[in-house]
């Protein structure tokens, strides 16, 4: 029988835990589940995100904000079985398998294979990430709402198919654009219930015929900026339809990358 | 290189170099205050046993040239529970009931970075475990009530709300 470990060594072992187990360890007892809950380890569930710069800004106004990691995970939309709605949802990358003949193949490892490219299809679907629908978007203190500047920081959700940074006028972005109040810090699940919203409302009149790539590939992307003297700044999160998987995959067998974080 | 003793909870006496039993805080301070004369006095080190402080004597070695770990409790390098240096993934394969030991060894003993290393393979050890056999595998009771079990579970059916 292992010893116990006292509790400031189990508390330890929290703090080193990835931020994806967190949902299980705060089901273990009370105390690991308040500590899961506290600042400690909280800031664990944030990456530092890296913001392009139009113009030079002071640093007082962006200081590289943390944002939830679910936003980087959950990275495709699903419809779901039950209504056909479509939801935020996380797909597992494609197994790495070698290349060989088919000669050289069992029996036993094709069906392995099979399984694999089965299980690669598979999606972690939102449910999984309930617990952190209650952690707010940016990590709170990193926003820092400057008195100089009226505080006009807000968190834009623009649905578009290329790279926000690359598009300096914003307002003819914006038009459908999923926003948040000025200033808010929305929870991780308000902002999925806006992104789901918006994608069951307007997927259908997403950027068909402006030049973007097939119609059945949406891309959602994350803004964060402020309007401080017209300036943006940005990071970009991209959201897929699920009926562009097959190019996806292509794309990730090509070593492509969906996701645009730090 | 001066060398001083170890004497663990099983009695057994292990001489060891002072550089590398001074990786624990805990023998460091207890050489500063006898002015660091402990060549006719082997140390003990009542709540260790042999194989364990022999690991923990091995991990110092190894470490010995290591600079100090920083101060910053918050610092990054410290919670990082995938950076583990090769040499350690090694050194922490053993069962379950040595990793506690050295866990508890480096707690007592004071030594910050063999406790992190400690701690990291424990957190990736738990990965993909289920409540229950984590409560199992560091001996925790269950102490929510079934109401709270039920709350619990309800917040992970935001699906159906």
């Amino acid at each position: 029988m292992p010893p116990s470990l006292p509790l400031e060594v189990q508390l330890l072992i929290l703090e080193n835990a990835a931020w994806e187990q967190h949902p299980t360890l705060s089901r273990v007892c009370h105390t690991w589940r308040q500590f899961i809950t506290s600042p400690t380890v909280l800031v664990k569930r944030y990456t530092t995100i890296t913001l392009s710069k139009y113009f030079d800004l002071p640093e007082r106004h962006f200081e590289r904000p943390r944002v939830h990691r679910l936003l980087s995970l959950l990275t495709h939309l699903r419809r779901t079985e039950a209504d056909g709605d479509l939801e935020p949802c996380h797909r597992r990358p494609v197994p790495f398998s070698p290349v060989e003949s088919k000669a050289e193949s069992s029996s036993a490892e094709s069906e392995e294979k099979d399984h694999m490219r089965q299980d690669s299809s598979q999606y972690l679907m939102l449910k999984d990430y309930i617990f952190f629908f209650r952690d707010p978007v940016i990590w709170p203190h990193d926003i820092n709402i400057d008195e100089t500047d009226g505080g006009n920081h807000s968190l834009f959700f623009c649905e578009k198919t290329t790279d926000l940074w690359l598009i300096p006028n914003r307002e003819a972005e914006a038009v459908d654009c999923i926003s948040m109040p000025l200033g808010s810090n929305p929870t991780v699940g308000e902002v999925f219930d806006e992104i789901a919203e918006a994608a069951n409302n307007h997927a259908h009149d997403w950027s068909w015929g402006q030049g973007w790539g097939a119609p059945d590939v949406v891309k959602l992307s994350v803004m964060y900026l402020s309007d401080h003297d017209d300036t943006d700044e940005g990071c970009v999160f991209t959201f897929l339809l699920e009926s562009d998987l097959e190019s996806e995959a292509q794309k990730s067998a090509a070593g492509g990358c969906e996701t645009e974080t730090a | 290189m001066s060398t001083i003793k170890l004497l663990s909870s099983d009695n057994a006496e292990l001489a060891v170099d002072k550089e590398v039993a001074e990786r624990s805080i805990l023998i460091k301070n207890m050489l500063e205050d006898v002015g660091g004369d402990m060549s006719d006095q082997a140390i003990p080190i009542p709540n260790v046993n042999e194989a364990v402080l022999r690991k923990v004597i091995e991990w110092c070695e190894h470490h010995k040239s290591d600079p100090p770990p920083p101060a910053d409790e918050d610092s990054d390098s410290r919670k990082k529970s995938t950076d583990i240096e090769e040499w350690d993934q090694k050194f922490m394969q053993v069962d379950q009931e040595m990793l506690f030991e050295i866990i508890l060894a480096a707690n007592y003993l004071d030594i910050k970075p063999l406790l992190d290393v400690g701690c990291k393979t424990v957190a990736n050890m738990i990965k993909g475990k289920s409540p229950e056999e984590i409560r199992k595998t560091f001996n925790i009771q269950n102490d929510f009530t079934p109401e709270e079990e039920d709350q619990i579970r309800r917040e992970n059916e935001w699906a159906e709300e």
